[in-house]
């Protein structure tokens, strides 16, 4: 399909009129922080470089319940939760955080059963994504992936020329959305602004990496792990933050002769994440925490799913209260091995 | 000799005499906009260590675990060498393991004051007589104090710390640029609905990564009370009562350790105003103890000491 | 019926065999007549079991598909989990998500001579497999049983020594750490009782599972009989929630034991990161 453009003062007029249809959530400011909200719950911010959360919570929330339960004496009765039901938009989304959803589709399917709580969600949103005009300095999306130039996961996507956006349709989910009538063909002089916009975007990113090569020579003795254990608060924020992160805890809420099962966010970055009941912990301090973390992303994604586990969205980077950057953990890590001295070629 | 300069000639004589194992301080950041945590073990690293308006961090969050293989010396700011002093108070550290290094600075820079700059572009950031230079491709930008420095700096005193070893820096007592508790004031305008509702709201962003707790040199228990997971206190779940119940005992256990340095609310992902919390904890535990947290080795630590005539108020 | 694949089937416990001071088995039957009907496993898979009001925990499917309309498990008592089912009734219902993970590759055992190396309650994944072999007894050669626990009272499923033992071609392997009056078999740990029967390794498969301590000198002991890792074969435990390879904490590297596992030969083990 052909380029459109949409006239900056138009876009909120367009998601009216697809707010009556359906869902409509977008980057909005709330309390001095940017999440993907439904409209209304704040001010629509479209000039940043990230949204302080990434879209996981709208796949899978950060307290999910998976059924209830009651029991009297020795019966037992189950009531599942219903299966999200209704269309959503989710306008505005970040191409890292876009592709983020390819990633987390793998997770979630490679092994049968399906997650069909996740898929129920996923199979009724509609993503039009937004590009970045002014990347972050903690972003690297170039460098794990092309996600500006070869978007990801999108139905279309959006890109700041001024005083309209240009506008791509990359499904037919996508194509009818443009087709809306605030949407007129692009200009030969709009692809030329667009050429400039992504080219200056690109510029302050980094070059493609070679992690898939990279990763098969990891050093898992590092001594990079006990130095970043000496700092690392242990905290979750580099997970939290995270948009391909999926780890979740299954837990129980029990309020006397009945109660839910629930799932929550968790992350290997906790210390009791692995520990089993009579005491062994796998992964007993944050020198193995930090390691699995990096590793996950950068070397087990690739072996198990085929593609990197990080989209570079530097959230992690930037969110970090004691500045572990994983960026240059990850470049230390492929930094070629110092030339030993004296060792024959065996 | 810059406070960079004597800080780092004072942790090689520290290292080189033996009498610590290592330094606590900080170092370059991945980036000129940030420094980090680094620990130095020998007299030669000592020239990585830095300060400037980056060093936010309270190192002291590291000690209770870092003594546990030596004597150690660590960097604190002034709100900071009171987390030392509430820690040897509580008997997480002992006094004799930890060399205090106490710097007083003009101010740590708060992160928003670079909102208008291209963060790429920042190649230094440093104290000047009025503020902070910030150097970019363009030459410096000065911004002044009042809109450089974070909110705990403005209001510091730099009032003698009860415990140093080694000073560096100006500790002249200096005229607060604000008032501490200037935001405690405004928040005591709600009502008690209102201050419900604030909270409600601030509590619902929560997504219980706990960098709060962990960024906190008060919140050392081995165990938090929403980790236990025979017995189970707290619900890892994020519903309103979770989130509240989370914060709210989180607080309470930080009554006289709490010493404003703000690292909880900076640390928080989600802009979730902690430090008010905190501060409304130190000014209650002023009032019904008599004590602030961390201002002298004598006052008995206020979570630590039961006495049956304690006051217990329910605050708001 | 549900695709909502945390929400469990429910169960009833209808027996319950106290094995040991701190250990009991369940026998579940699912309440679902088609469920029942057409649910089937194989030696080596595991289950989620839900005390409901308490949570979920993992344990082996301990019984044989062989023996069908039943499952069981064994349960030592350590968590919240473990107290709860050991403080149920039979007739109570619980929820029970199963089957999960691999399972021993019993087709390519046929036709060999099986080592079964157990110590405690290790033994539960590994009697799955042994009951089943021994109920398709004609498959495979000699069925030999190695058995340890620390003092008698701590040897799960005495109830079926006799059985084990009057299979054909069977020897059942009795040992515990320390003398005790009355006890006439073996004394010492599993790995030297290996030892000492030397098992010969030609056209032979070992199983262990046990406390890590036993399991890896039984491992190194094996190898020093000539037990190739091809003929290892070992089933992993981690600390597990989903059980279906989302929820991401029983990675070992690249694999997930609850679905690349818990079964795993010992050539694989030492294709992966040493943390387990």
């Amino acid at each position: 399909m052909e380029a459109k453009v949409i006239a900056k003062q138009d876009i909120s007029a367009w998601l009216s009129s697809l707010a009556e249809k359906m869902e409509v959530l977008a980057p909005v400011e709330d309390g001095g922080v940017i999440r993907y909200r439904p409209l209304g719950e704040g001010e629509m911010n479209l000039n940043f470089s990230g949204p302080a959360k990434s879209l996981r919570d709208h796949f899978t929330p950060e307290t999910e319940t998976l059924f209830r339960y009651k029991y009297e004496g020795l019966k037992a009765e189950l009531e599942e939760s219903p299966a999200e039901e209704h269309d959503r938009l989710i306008f505005g989304v970040r191409a890292c955080d876009a592709a983020a959803l390819k990633y987390v589709d793998a997770v979630y399917s490679m092994v049968e059963p399906r997650d069909e709580p996740y898929f129920a969600r996923r199979e009724r949103t509609t993503i039009v994504g937004l590009f970045c005009n002014n990347p972050a300095w903690s972003c690297f999306c170039t460098e794990v992936g092309n996600f500006l130039t070869n978007p990801q996961e999108m139905d279309a996507g959006l890109t700041d020329i001024g005083d309209k956006y240009y506008a791509e349709a990359y499904t037919a989910k996508g194509e009818e959305l443009l087709s809306a009538a605030q949407f007129e063909p692009a200009g030969a002089e709009d692809a030329a602004a667009v050429e400039k916009v992504k080219q200056k975007a690109l510029s302050r990113l980094p070059a493609k990496g070679a992690h898939e090569e990279a990763c098969l020579s990891y050093n898992w003795d590092s001594p990079i792990f006990p130095e970043l254990a000496e700092k690392c608060l242990g905290c979750g924020v580099c997970a939290y933050s995270c948009p391909t992160c999926h780890c979740f805890d299954i837990q129980e809420c029990a309020q006397g002769k009945k109660g839910s099962r629930f799932r929550c966010w968790d992350t290997c970055q906790f210390e009791k994440f692995t520990l089993m009941g009579h005491g062994h912990n796998p992964r007993p301090s944050k020198k193995e925490r930090t390691r699995q973390r990096v590793f996950h992303k950068f070397k087990y994604s690739i072996e198990r799913y085929k593609m990197l586990g990080c989209v570079g969205c530097g959230r992690c980077i930037s969110a970090c209260p004691v500045n572990i950057d994983i960026h240059a953990v990850v470049a230390e890590l492929e930094k070629p091995a110092p030339a030993s001295e004296g060792v024959n070629n065996e | 000799m810059s406070m960079e300069q004597e800080l780092r000639e004072k942790a090689k004589e520290l290292l080189s005499s033996g009498k610590v194992k290592v330094v606590i301080g900080y170092g370059e950041g991945s980036i000129p906009i940030k420094s980090t945590p680094i620990f130095v073990k020998t007299p030669e690293q000592a020239d990585c260590l830095v300060l400037n308006p980056t060093c936010t961090n309270n190192l002291t969050v590291y000690l209770p675990q870092a003594v546990k293989s030596g004597p150690v010396a660590v960097v604190a700011k002034p709100c900071e060498v009171k987390n030392i002093v509430e820690l040897v108070k509580e008997n997480q550290i002992k006094r004799e393991d930890v060399t205090v290094i106490a710097v007083s600075t003009p101010g740590i820079l708060n992160d928003a004051a670079l909102a208008e700059f291209d963060l790429l572009d920042v190649k230094k950031i440093s104290w000047k007589a009025d503020g902070v230079a910030v150097t970019t491709s363009q030459g410096d930008t000065v911004i002044p104090r009042d809109a450089a420095f974070q909110k705990k700096c403005l209001s510091c005193t730099a009032a003698q710390p009860a415990i140093a070893d080694i000073k560096i820096g100006d500790w002249a007592e200096r005229a607060p640029l604000q008032d501490k508790f200037a935001d405690v004031e405004e928040y005591e305008k709600l009502s008690a609905e209102e201050k419900r509702a604030f909270w409600a709201g601030q509590f619902s962003k929560c997504i219980r990564c706990y960098a709060c707790r962990q960024a906190c040199p008060g919140c050392y228990c081995n165990e938090c009370f929403v980790d236990k997971n025979g017995q189970i206190w707290a619900s890892k779940d994020t519903g309103a009562e979770s989130n509240w119940f989370f914060h709210m005992t989180r607080m309470m256990h930080t009554a006289g350790r709490c010493t404003g340095c703000g690292e909880c609310e900076r640390a928080c992902p989600m802009g979730i105003p902690l430090s008010l919390m905190g501060k409304k904890m130190s000014l209650l535990v002023k009032e019904l103890f008599g004590t602030q947290p961390g201002e002298s080795m004598e006052d008995a630590p206020v979570f630590g000491c039961y006495q049956t005539n304690d006051p217990d108020p329910c605050p708001e | 019926m549900s695709n909502n694949p945390y929400v469990p089937q429910l169960a009833v416990i209808e027996k319950i065999t106290e094995e040991t001071w701190d250990t009991k088995t369940f026998r579940a039957v699912f309440v679902d007549e088609e469920f029942r009907n057409n649910f089937t496993y194989k030696p080596g898979q595991f289950q989620e079991v839900s005390v409901f009001g308490t949570g979920e925990a993992t344990f082996c499917l301990t019984s044989t598909a062989t023996r069908p309309g039943y499952i069981e498990f064994s349960v030592k008592r350590f968590g919240c989990v473990t107290k709860a089912l050991h403080g149920l009734s039979e007739g109570a219902t619980v929820g029970v998500r199963a089957p999960l993970g691999n399972c021993f590759p019993y087709e390519s055992f046929k036709g060999k001579d099986l080592w079964f190396i157990g110590g405690g309650i290790g033994m539960a994944p590994l009697r799955s497999l042994l009951n089943f072999c021994l109920d398709n007894r004609d498959d495979y050669g000699t069925v030999n049983i190695i058995y340890g626990a620390r003092s008698a009272g701590d040897l799960c499923f005495k109830s079926e020594f006799d059985e084990w033992k009057n299979s054909p071609n069977t020897n059942l392997y009795l040992t515990i750490d320390r003398e005790e009056e009355g006890w006439t078999e073996n004394v010492g740990f599993v790995p030297s009782y290996l030892m000492d029967l030397k098992p010969n390794p030609e056209g032979a498969i070992a199983i262990t599972c046990g406390p890590p301590i036993m399991i890896k000198f039984v491992l190194k002991n094996l190898n020093e009989l000539g037990f190739t890792d091809e003929q290892i074969y070992t089933t992993l435990e981690m600390r597990m929630k989903c059980g279906i390879g989302k929820c991401g904490r029983c990675n070992i590297g690249q694999y997930y034991v609850c679905t690349d596992g818990p079964v795993f030969s010992n050539a694989q083990l030492k294709g992966l990161p040493l943390e387990y």
